[in-house]
């Protein structure tokens, strides 16, 4: 790969990861949803780093060049956590729904006690 | 007299939580109970409240971290003095519980843990478990600068400034291990009483051994992120 370019993608990809540990620091980003970046940011710097391991991947995947392989890698690291939002998503909107019905029921609980006193 | 506060988070133990809530009321004399239901699917909420106990029904599986924050937020709202808090599965036996509480209304320290390994314990949890808990405890004491045997211990007992912290602050992920660290950060006192633990009364343990292990490996990076973090005195 481009010297110009393994540098560029060493630079991002170690911001990304040093941004990712900051969230995680401030509590703005929870241990565990971080994982899958770090990890992201890690491979990606691996490739960078060891053209060996950017190789191997073109070797098994038919990819041309070290370049669009590493462009390749973050699209699935990409597709892997859009996809893990998605999984996330469902089970909030499912916890949501369950609050939701448990407010409403106990607002009525709590109307009937009302009612009942007078 | 102080108020204290016996805190049993528990999910799925309807054959153990009543014979535990039958121990704590024949053999001491507590009666504030509360069982924290994370989000059960069988009878338990039903079996405790049938036992003489307060329920939290939680309205769908948090895990325990939260499930036992809720318990400190009760224990924090109701103005109790002490909170002790012991697992569903009848392996904390409750005559220790006296023994957990007696530094804190000494006030020799802030949280008092159960400590397995300090007790004489005719039942040793598995080998890799054994492990677990030593490495991780001998991880955690480094870091903490004093030796703590048993860092994933659940039974344990606050005194109120803990419980207010918790009620605040209280990790989801790794609870036991984590708040030994920010209890320590926040400069509260920690001590360990030995305990005995039994077997499990029914049921399975949900831990297997290569749980342990990738559970330690968790924990470890957990608790270095937490390191990272700003301190807060309070």
């Amino acid at each position: 790969m481009e010297p110009r370019l393994r540098i560029a993608s060493l630079v991002i990809s170690f911001c990304l990861l040093l941004f990712i540990l900051e969230l995680v620091r401030r509590k703005k980003l929870k241990e565990k949803y971080s994982l899958l970046w770090l990890l992201m940011g890690i491979t990606l710097m691996a490739m960078v780093i060891w053209p060996g391991l950017a190789d191997l991947v073109k070797g098994i995947s038919g990819i041309l060049s070290a370049a669009n392989t590493v462009l390749v890698a973050s699209i699935v690291f990409i597709v892997i956590l859009c996809i893990h939002f998605s999984v996330r998503i469902s089970g909030l909107s499912e916890q949501n729904k369950v609050l939701a019905q448990e407010l409403a029921l106990l607002k009525e609980k709590i109307s009937q006690g009302r009612s009942t006193e007078r | 007299m102080p108020e204290i506060l016996i805190i049993i988070p528990a999910y799925n133990e309807e054959k153990n939580i009543g014979r535990v809530l039958d121990r704590i009321l024949d053999e001491t004399s507590y009666r504030d109970i509360l069982v924290i239901n994370d989000g059960s699917t069988d009878r338990t909420s039903i079996v405790a409240k049938g036992a003489g106990a307060r329920v939290l029904d939680l309205p769908y599986n948090l895990g325990i971290g939260a499930a036992v924050q809720a318990g400190y937020k009760f224990a924090e709202r109701y103005k109790h003095d002490y909170a002790v808090r012991i697992d569903a599965d009848g392996q904390h036996e409750v005559t220790h519980i006296q023994e957990l509480l007696e530094p804190l209304i000494s006030d020799r320290a802030d949280l008092v843990i159960g400590s397995r390994v300090l007790g004489e314990f005719p039942y040793q949890p598995s080998f890799p478990r054994r492990m677990g808990i030593k490495v991780l405890s001998t991880f955690i004491s480094k870091l903490v600068g004093k030796s703590i045997t048993d860092t994933t211990s659940g039974f344990r007992a606050a005194n109120r400034k803990v419980i207010c912290a918790f009620a605040r602050n209280y990790p989801d992920d790794y609870p036991e291990v984590e708040s030994i660290i920010h209890l320590h950060r926040m400069g509260f006192r920690i001590d360990e009483v030995g305990i005995k633990m039994t077997e499990r009364i029914a049921g399975e343990s949900s831990i297997t051994a290569a749980r342990s292990i990738y559970y330690m490996i968790k924990v470890i990076f957990a608790v270095l992120i937490e390191l990272l973090r700003k301190a807060d005195r309070s």
